[in-house]
């Protein structure tokens, strides 16, 4: 990415959207993995009946929670680790990995161990 | 592949299938909470240029917003469009056949019927009870009702054993109803079977070939981001293409939410650059799918104009008398043949101006919608007179053996007339009428119209047409199916085997209709009508070809009357012309609600 | 597949004796409102559930307007008039019914003459005269003229619905002075 000409931030600011994006992204997989138990215990009587939709409900539920929901929250935690860390010390996008996060992390965000980050690839 | 028993589906919950439909719809209003947060709180907000600026800021804030909509557009097209919508239909399709069920298996089971077999094709069989009490001349009531005897009263009673041994066919009596409710029950199962796979389809299609999701922050963003937004500007093209091709499991229900989820511009880039993906969908509004299939039609004749100037040139270059120039010359009629049927229907419902055609009708004049044509087999042609989207009655033609694109003229005038008899019926409402030629037709009565296969090929065709229908008209628009001949095979199969969207079936000289019951069609028995003049030789059809005659009494429903008078001795397709105007009127009433 | 009988009119000849049977039966009826609109349809002729070529069914459609298919002169009186009328001029009456509906009642009266043209009055939601051909040979559009509408229909006007057969505009030899028709024919009749 190009060099900023402009650069100004209010790190409190950004500390707080950095927040919203982990409160969003937690309670998106709360609420998937909810969806995800409904889905499976309507699929449940679906497929002892042996109809097709009950598999097809089952896995649709499951791919929904761990493809789709997961993945935008998934984006919501990087994007947020990756302001956390841009509070912290600027950087810029080119130069992040979830590794990075990790080290500055310390105890602003404990929740979100250095564990974490292996778990957050770096592609 | 569905293998739900009828007792599974009698005790399926459907209740809970809409429940989870509903949760997922409330599910998706959640989430879009966040989205919404995402917008406000963060990027408009607390990571807004006043406190953060520079140009990685503005790439987050691009990024946080296509993270957004690119959720929306999940919960959209997956857990809305796909889930929520595939649980409704699948649990409103379960639910109908349910109902069926609570009508037909006490009906089996008080006549002493046992149900056996295998689940796909179950038979209806006497039980052994009700085999010892036919062959003792102890007939249960219902059956001496049915073949109109006293029932014995006891061995002594001579007289009347007498009459039940020498006279009355009690076997064939109980076996025929054994077969009614037989070909009510495979009915039931095969629309549910198909229902159950078509939902299980929407749902495993959805998972095939999902869209990407944005990329991660952090080292090639930038590259990636591309290909991601790249991705995105041709991602209405892959769904539409897909959807066109069949692929994507979708019910012409889900495809209507999809089309009306998209903007305006994609809608008309659509139109515009594909019109192939769009004329012929099913759940495409009508006037959108007309446009499409418009040009589409301009474009095929330009092509075999091209394609008759190269063969002619090639021709010139060939030995009159070889084998080759034959060929080719049978080529260049055959491209001839085609280019004269396309150019004939766009004249019939085309100005010359280039402007849609009105129909000659009473007020209001209604426009002619193209919704779909070919020219494999013996041709296609699907033509509306007046929008079906917006009519509040609907009454779609099947036609039967020897329809084909050649005379689409004489079919289009057919629907015309049945469309103008509903207007002058029923001023008050708004009236379309569709012949639907969106199927092989048999070429010949012997043998082709003697063949099912022909009803077979057609049957999930006009299935997807009628809900397609559905989708795009108003709530509450009355449906009718009307079939002609082997037309009404075609409607018959498709009721009993796939399911349609109709309030009304009509069978209009009918050789039969693939099942020996009104009940099997899935349809209220009470608006199944069928009429066949005294005259009409197809009453001779033999019942193993295509079942029983639906104008019989046997099969149930209505009948109505039509009047004979053709020239010669076959009154088969007088059923429109200026010597039935009693079965005009009837059909006129039973098309706009008034029967 | 058979053909029809010979015909006794081409389509194209068809059109003025309809016309004709169409403005006779207009003259029987009396404080007549005029019609609305006029219609020119055809249907396919058939036989054995084939289409056969080059034969047609044309039928001329006389509509009344919506508030004189509501009156009992019209549905009524006039079927009363044209039953006496048509079996007065030897034509057999084909149909006689009437049907009773939640709101109102319809009528349908059929007489067909001996050249095979049949004259349909029926009372429904609109109430219209139809005149049909019974099986013709089909006439190319070049051929037909065009008949003035009987019953104070204006010739080549909105409601004089001939048009595709004749797309560039009704002929001036063919068509008659507009105001020659009254739009009503209450004060003549």
């Amino acid at each position: 990415m190009a060099g900023a000409d402009v650069f100004a931030m209010d790190p409190d600011e950004v500390r707080k959207s950095v927040e919203i994006l982990f409160e969003i992204e937690s309670e998106v997989d709360e609420q998937a993995s909810a969806i995800a138990t409904s889905n499976a215990e309507t699929a449940g009587p679906l497929k002892e009946a042996e109809t097709a939709l009950g598999p097809a409900l089952e896995a649709a539920g499951e791919w929904w929670q761990g493809e789709r929901a997961f993945g935008f929250g998934s984006l919501l935690g990087n994007t947020g680790e990756y302001l956390a860390v841009c509070a912290e010390e600027a950087v810029e996008v080119d130069d992040y990995n979830a590794g990075t996060f990790a080290s500055v992390a310390g105890d602003l965000y404990p929740e979100r161990a250095n564990a974490n980050a292996d778990a957050r690839p770096d592609w | 592949m569905s293998e739900l028993t009828w007792e599974h589906l009698r005790d399926l919950d459907c209740g809970a299938i809409r429940t989870l439909g509903d949760t997922w719809k409330a599910y998706v209003e959640q989430q879009l909470a966040h989205t919404e947060r995402l917008r406000t709180e963060v990027i408009e907000g607390h990571l807004s240029a006043e406190h953060f600026e520079s140009d990685t800021a503005t790439q987050v804030r691009e990024q946080i917003g296509m993270t957004a909509d690119r959720y929306e557009d999940d919960l959209s097209d997956y857990a809305s469009t796909r889930i929520a919508t595939t649980l409704f239909e699948v649990a409103d399709a379960f639910e109908k056949e349910q109902n069926e069920l609570k009508e037909l298996v006490p009906l089996i089971e008080q006549h002493d019927f046992e149900i056996e077999g295998p689940r796909s094709e179950y038979d209806v069989n006497l039980s052994g009870d009700l085999h010892q009490a036919i062959l003792t001349l102890n007939p249960p009531q219902w059956l001496c009702d049915m073949c109109g005897v006293q029932k014995p009263d006891g061995f002594w009673d001579l007289d009347t054993i007498k009459v039940l041994f020498n006279g009355v066919d009690l076997y064939g009596t109980a076996i025929g109803l054994a077969g009614q409710y037989q070909d009510w029950l495979r009915a039931v199962m095969s629309r549910a079977h198909d229902a159950d796979d078509e939902a299980a389809a929407a749902l495993s299609e959805m998972r095939e070939n999902p869209t990407e999701l944005p990329p991660r922050l952090g080292a090639t963003y930038d590259d990636l981001v591309d290909d991601y937004k790249e991705g995105v500007t041709e991602e209405v093209a892959g769904e539409a293409k897909a959807i066109a091709e069949g692929t994507s499991g979708m019910s012409p229900e889900q495809v209507n939410q999809w089309w009306e989820g998209l903007s305006e511009s994609e809608r008309q880039a659509l139109i515009e650059e594909h019109p192939e993906w769009v004329g012929p969908v099913d759940g495409i509004p009508t006037e959108s799918r007309d446009t499409a299939n418009r040009t589409l039609l301009d474009n095929d004749i330009d092509r075999l104009g091209t394609q008759i100037a190269a063969k002619e040139q090639a021709l010139q270059g060939m030995d009159p008398e070889s084998e080759e120039y034959e060929q080719a010359k049978e080529e260049l009629d055959g491209l001839k043949g085609d280019r004269d049927d396309l150019a004939n229907l766009q004249d019939r419902i085309t100005n010359d101006d280039g402007t849609p055609a009105l129909a000659e009708g009473p007020e209001p004049k209604q426009p002619y919608y193209l919704l779909g044509f070919g020219t494999q087999d013996s041709g296609r042609a699907i033509v509306s007179v007046g929008n079906p989207d917006t009519a509040d009655n609907v009454n779609t033609l099947v036609p039967g053996t020897t329809s084909n694109l050649t005379d689409v003229d004489g079919l289009i005038n057919r629907a015309e007339t049945m469309q103008s008899d509903a207007q002058l019926a029923a001023p008050g409402a708004s009236n379309a009428t569709v012949m639907w030629l969106g199927y092989d037709a048999p070429d010949t009565i012997v043998p082709e119209a003697m063949q099912e296969r022909w009803a077979d090929g057609a049957s999930n065709d006009l299935e997807r047409f009628t809900k397609g229908l559905d989708a795009t008209g108003q709530p509450n628009t009355n449906h009718t199916l009307t079939g002609h001949s082997y037309g009404t095979t075609v409607i018959g199969h498709a009721a009993s085997q796939d399911g349609v969207n109709a309030d009304n079936i009509v069978f209009v000289a009918s050789p039969g209709v693939g099942t020996d019951t009104a009940s099997a069609l899935g349809v209220d028995e009470d608006n199944v009508w069928s009429t066949t003049n005294s005259l009409d030789p197809i009453q001779l059809s033999p019942d193993f070809l295509h079942g029983a005659n639906p104008a019989g009494e046997d099969f149930g429903g209505n009948t109505f009357h039509s009047d004979t008078g053709a020239w010669n001795a076959n009154n088969h397709s007088t059923y429109w012309d200026d010597t039935n105007m009693a079965g005009r009127e009837t059909l006129a009433d039973i098309a706009t609600g008034q029967r | 597949m058979d053909n029809p009988p010979e015909p006794r009119y081409t389509q194209a000849e068809a059109y003025a004796p309809m016309e004709a049977a169409a403005a006779d039966a207009v003259t029987a009826l009396p404080d007549f409102p005029g019609f609305k609109e006029r219609i020119w349809t055809e249907m396919p002729a058939t036989s054995g559930g084939i289409d056969v070529p080059g034969f047609t069914i044309v039928e001329i459609t006389y509509v009344f307007s919506l508030p004189d298919s509501g009156t009992p002169l019209v549905r009524e009186t006039y079927v009363d008039v044209l039953r006496e009328h048509w079996s007065s001029l030897g034509y057999t009456i084909f149909r006689d019914a009437v049907k009773e509906k939640p709101d109102r009642t319809d009528r349908s009266l059929v007489a067909t003459r001996p050249d095979g043209i049949s004259l349909w009055y029926w009372v429904s939601g609109y109430t219209v005269l139809r005149v049909q051909s019974g099986p013709v040979t089909a006439s190319d559009h070049e051929a037909i003229e065009h008949v003035p509408p009987t019953g104070g229909v204006r010739p080549g006007g909105r409601f004089d619905k001939v048009g595709k057969y004749f797309p560039d505009g009704i002929p001036a030899d063919g068509a008659v002075d507009p105001f020659d028709s009254p739009d009503s024919y209450e004060d003549v009749l």
